[in-house]
């Protein structure tokens, strides 16, 4: 009677046990995907600079060549990051960055258009999200041609 | 015979006292941990958006290549944004100054010392660089992450 008493009581602990390994398995799979938006969240804010120094060199770039020689066939042009977002060769990429040019003439000038997107090329691990990219701008920028300037 | 058993029976329900206690133990660290990491990161993450925000917004404000410049002040590098008004010329100090970011606003050749301007966020550091056509802004947090900008300047 007290053998049973005791192994009931084993039985009820190793229950407890149990469930609290599933409930662990799952507090631990939570703490990892929240680790992960968090470091998400870091990513995206620096692709946002990322994309937005590019946009703005390109700007710079097109206001310096002030005409309609300016070669938009180049793009898009991939940029490729790896983990401590040091520009690096594909190989090594860990982020990529996509930016598109086109170029539109007008009677004064050109205007220029296109977007810059920013894509982790790995999905991060214990978050269920299907999309990766992290960053994505649409711009336009338009150049007055020499003559109208002038 | 029925001794042993019922030591071993002890030993067992020990055992699992002993797995359940550590793995509480395990998770609660683990907890903290993540939860600090996220605290930290935030806070990381605030500060770098906030400063690099703030001053692009302020360059943007003066969008003008003469109105931006980088003046050397007692070892530092300072962001100087000029602003007319009327006859008067006004001039906004953006510097790194013990482990903050600081800001004065004065008259042009007004006298200064940089621990006159008002604080507005503690950094580990800040940079300015002037290049063709923009500026560079690099900035560390407190944590030690560094993000980077560059804003092209009109005119």
């Amino acid at each position: 009677m007290k053998s049973s008493k005791i192994t009931g009581l084993l039985l009820e602990m190793l229950i407890w046990v149990f469930i609290f390994t599933i409930a662990g398995a799952l507090i631990l799979n939570m703490f990892l995907s929240a680790r992960y938006t968090e470091r998400m969240a870091r990513d995206k804010t620096h692709a946002m600079y990322e994309c937005q120094s590019e946009i703005e060199k390109m700007y710079v770039r097109l206001d310096r060549e002030n005409d309609k020689s300016i070669d938009i066939s180049k793009t898009p042009k991939s940029i490729y990051f790896d983990a401590s977002w040091e520009v690096c060769e594909i190989s090594q990429a860990v982020y990529a960055m996509e930016v598109s040019l086109f170029k539109s003439e007008r009677p004064t000038g050109n205007m220029f258009y296109g977007s810059a997107v920013l894509k982790k090329l790995q999905p991060y691990p214990f978050i269920n999200i299907k999309y990766s990219n992290l960053f994505s701008i649409d711009f336009k920028h338009f150049v007055l041609s020499k003559e109208v300037s002038q | 015979m029925k001794n042993i058993s019922r030591h071993s029976q002890s030993l067992f329900a020990f055992v699992l006292y002993l797995m359940f206690f550590t793995m509480t133990l395990i998770f609660l660290v683990s907890g903290v941990s993540v939860y600090r990491n996220i605290m930290a990161s935030m806070e990381e993450n605030y500060s770098a958006r906030t400063c690099l925000s703030y001053i692009s917004t302020k360059i943007r404000q003066c969008d003008n290549k003469a109105s931006v410049s980088i003046v050397e002040k007692s070892g530092t590098n300072a962001l100087v944004l000029q602003e007319r008004a009327g006859a008067l010329i006004f001039e906004t100090w953006i510097y790194f100054y013990e482990g903050g970011i600081f800001e004065i606003y004065i008259e042009k050749d007004t006298p200064f010392e940089l621990s006159d301007g008002d604080r507005l966020l503690s950094l580990k550091s800040i940079d300015f660089k002037k290049s063709a056509g923009g500026i560079y802004i690099k900035c560390q947090t407190e944590y030690g992450i560094s993000d980077e900008l560059f804003l092209s300047l009109n005119g």
